[in-house]
């Protein structure tokens, strides 16, 4: 990289503005009051009177935000991305909220927090293996339910400490998902009470001018980040990773404690409200993405060889090495006359420059084809056959030949640039026998208006004026159609004359055909039959 | 000769000529080649469709875990360009037809390459992209699990001059197969991690997983910038074998507090989930290659 900027830079705002693609964290974005119910306390003190009366009132009020289910749309993004698959050992799972103080909105043991205090999230983010979803042999399902199902203690089952009786009929059949997981399971994955805090955030970005990480929104939003990095280590075969954000309201007394190891009663589930949830796959990767990256081989793209040593390689050897060096790669070759031979072929990727090869434009491929047959009475050939550009050709020609879409645009427009040169050497064949023609040629083609009726009309002008420069009175005259008689077209007999050829004697048709030519002008006037 | 009829034949000489040169009404193709044909030719000079036997003719080229630069070598194009012109050619006055045309259309269909990749993606194509470089392109191929475990790397490259090349192609040739080519000569290639979703997580070291820290916007060191030194935390893991890998986030922020005290970076504030976020969150790795051996 040119610039200064470490890849492992992130761009962070801290206070001030926020330019773009900048991004702000914040530790909490705190509602000013938690999800619950209130009561809202007046009283008055009447000072007037001796008595000082107290009158006082209380007015109940509730405070709703999600609880035991989300609003679809609320979750902004999730990653991994759902249903992906990819190198995600190495990443912990996350999931932004559009609701910038959803992770704050109630506190995880329901209390009011103290003023400038941050409560633990009542949200996490459990990343479950598939072998954590199973119970023996029975999978764990997440489970459709209602709250007051989830709330129903059971024997075995550790259920959220939430006080059914503070809802409402209505609240507690309201539909949500659950999952039972076993208390070993609980225990190894949840956060404690103590990362808790850790593991949200708030974020603020500014989308001004591009998309950036994926949030297409400007604002705020709120961050909820996974503990656990995803399962990828089951040989070679992908692993499916489960994500699940989870309420951990009313069961903060089972969230597991570092340094303690609680008892565990096997058998025990503990059942927790699923809020959202999806799934990934993880490949086996073997190592992070720069360790593979340092891990190649780098180099120019040429067999593996050893440089020709002058001293003591033998010419074979040193034209070999250098061909390697070049590129080429020595392939088994079909000869037409049935010998077998080996042929050099290199493709388009070379790993030197290659001169422009002056013989080109080929018209079939065996035109391409080099043989080294050394230097009469010099340095003698090889004996062998470079057949790169051949294949190059044969490839092109196959590929185009396998689009028939191709090849018909290619024919039609070959064939109608053929028409164009047809008509184009009509054209000239015209002009060439046209008096004129060929002088009036260059300057119809600078105007590129070549056409058949306008180099016609063309022609017969200039033939016409090439007559008139001889001598006007030369012209033929033509008399108008209206001042021509009907008598003076040609064949046209009068009833007169039709009645004397038919009197005349002899042959009536020889007689008048006689009687017709005879009145044409141009006998009269030329005297030539 | 009449001095009037000599004038009248000019006057309707020049008129009769002027008719002549109005456009024909079914006008002639221009000689230039069809767009469709351009860009399919253009698509071959990208290799496109070209099997990847006549690209890699020996597996020893390109082994497994490895990158190999290149120069295309104009010439095989050109003749692949023949080939596909000759298609269909049936007759000897086809031959001189499409030998005539190469030329014309040689010149068309590399300046058409050039904006290729823009318009795949959509994008409009820029003013000076069409500008072939005069020194040819070049690529890179990269046989790696990366390929596969990462798609969409972004990879850049510059040439000798350290100045940005424009790619003309990145594609996938199969799952683990990369090739790019660039308009130039490329002496480094950047590729990086797909950037485009900031995420958590960490680096490993065998089973020991860690972070490289980064800046809190105090002690001159603005947050999110990486330490100088690049220092490391570790992250620690929760010690059980039956469910392994769950991070200890609150040990981990201590670590992180304790680390980045020592080295005098610590605002007073301490670590709070923001700090936390800051220091956890994945970076796009970059790795780059540096061409060697002379072209």
């Amino acid at each position: 990289m040119s610039s200064q900027k470490k890849p492992t830079d992130l761009a962070v705002a801290s206070g001030g503005s926020l330019a773009p693609g900048m991004i702000q964290f914040y530790e909490a974005m705190q509602p000013p009051l938690v999800s619950g119910s209130y009561q809202l306390a007046a009283s008055q003190t009447i000072q007037l009177t001796a008595e000082k009366p107290v009158y006082s009132d209380t007015q109940p009020f509730g405070i709703q935000g999600p609880r035991f289910r989300l609003e679809p749309g609320m979750v902004q993004q999730v990653y991994p991305p759902a249903n992906q698959s990819g190198s995600f050992n190495e990443v912990l799972p996350h999931v932004v909220f559009r609701r910038r103080t959803l992770p704050w909105s109630r506190t995880i043991d329901g209390s009011v927090p103290a003023a400038g205090t941050i409560p633990p999230p009542w949200l996490a983010l459990l990343t479950l293996y598939p072998s954590d979803l199973m119970n023996g042999n029975t999978p764990i399902p997440i489970q459709q339910g209602t709250v007051g199902g989830l709330l129903t203690a059971a024997t075995g089952v550790i259920v959220p400490q939430i006080s059914a009786a503070s809802l409402t009929a209505d609240q507690l059949a309201e539909p949500l998902m659950y999952i039972e997981l076993p208390q070993e399971v609980f225990l190894g994955i949840a956060p404690t009470l103590k990362d808790l805090p850790y593991l949200a955030h708030g974020r603020q970005v500014n989308t001004d001018g591009k998309e950036i990480l994926g949030l297409d929104e400007d604002g705020f939003f709120s961050v909820l980040v996974g503990n656990r990095l995803p399962s990828a280590s089951n040989g070679t075969a992908n692993v499916l990773n489960t994500a699940i954000v989870v309420s951990l309201e009313g069961l903060q007394s089972y969230l597991p404690v570092d340094g303690t190891s609680a008892p565990v009663t096997p058998g025990i589930v503990v059942r927790m409200a699923v809020l959202t949830s999806w799934t990934f796959t993880a490949t086996p990767a073997t190592a992070d993405f720069l360790a593979v990256m340092k891990n190649l081989s780098v180099g120019l793209l040429a067999l593996p060889y050893t440089p020709p040593n002058l001293s003591d390689d033998t010419p074979a050897e040193i034209t070999a090495g250098e061909a390697l060096g070049w590129g080429y790669v020595p392939l088994d070759n079909n000869l037409r006359s049935g010998e077998e031979t080996t042929s050099w072929y290199r493709g388009p990727c070379v790993p030197v420059v290659a001169s422009l090869d002056p013989n080109g434009p080929y018209e079939y491929s065996d035109k391409a084809i080099r043989f080294d047959s050394g230097v009469p009475g010099g340095v003698t050939g090889t004996g062998l056959f470079d057949l790169s550009y051949a294949a190059a050709w044969q490839i092109g020609r196959l590929i185009a030949l396998s689009d028939a879409t191709f090849s018909k645009a290619l024919m039609d427009w070959r064939r109608s640039l053929m028409q164009t040169q047809n008509q184009q050497q009509g054209t000239a064949d015209l002009l060439e026998r046209v008096p004129g023609g060929t002088a009036a040629k260059p300057m119809l083609e600078a105007n590129g208006g070549i056409s058949h009726p306008g180099v016609v009309r063309f022609a017969i002008h200039a033939a016409l004026t090439k007559m008139a420069s001889i001598a006007s009175s030369a012209l033929p005259k033509k008399k108008p159609h209206e001042e021509r008689g009907r008598e003076t077209l040609p064949g046209v007999l009068t009833v007169e004359e039709m009645d004397s050829v038919l009197s005349m004697p002899g042959d009536p048709v020889r007689n008048l055909l006689l009687k017709t030519i005879g009145t044409l002008p141009g006998k009269t006037q030329g005297g030539g039959q | 000769m009449s001095v009037n009829a000599m004038h009248l034949g000019v006057e309707s000489f020049h008129r009769l000529v002027d008719r002549a040169l109005q456009p024909a009404a079914a006008g002639a193709p221009p000689p230039t080649v069809p767009k469709p044909i351009v860009e399919w030719l253009a698509r071959l000079m990208l290799l496109e469709n070209v099997p990847f036997e006549y690209l890699v003719p020996h597996p020893s080229l390109l082994p497994l875990e490895s990158i190999r630069f290149f120069v295309i070598d104009t010439n095989w194009l050109l003749r692949a360009l023949e080939g596909a012109a000759s298609a269909g050619v049936a007759s000897s006055r086809d031959v001189v037809t499409m030998l005539t045309l190469m030329e014309e259309a040689v010149q068309q269909v590399f300046s058409a390459a050039a904006s290729i990749r823009n318009q795949d993606r959509g994008l409009p194509a820029a003013a000076n992209q069409n500008t072939v470089a005069p020194t040819g392109w070049s690529g890179m191929l990269m046989r790696s699990v990366a390929v596969q475990y990462w798609p969409g790397m972004d990879v850049t490259a510059t040439d000798s001059t350290n100045a940005p090349l424009k790619p003309l192609r990145i594609d996938r040739l199969s799952p683990n197969v990369l090739l790019c080519l660039f308009n130039g000569i490329a002496a480094e290639v950047n590729v990086m991690e797909p950037p485009e979703t900031l995420h958590f997580g960490v680096f490993e070291n065998g089973n020991q997983p860690y972070v490289i820290m980064r800046g809190l916007n105090y002690n001159g060191q603005n947050a999110g910038i990486t330490l100088p030194g690049s220092p490391k935390a570790n992250v620690t893991l929760r010690n059980s074998s039956s469910f392994p890998w769950t991070v200890m986030a609150s040990e981990t922020a201590g670590t992180l507090s304790t680390a980045l005290g020592n080295l005098g970076f610590l605002p007073p504030s301490g670590i709070t989930s923001a700090e936390y976020a800051i220091e956890m969150v994945h970076s796009a790795g970059l790795q780059t290659f540096q061409r060697s051996g002379v072209l």
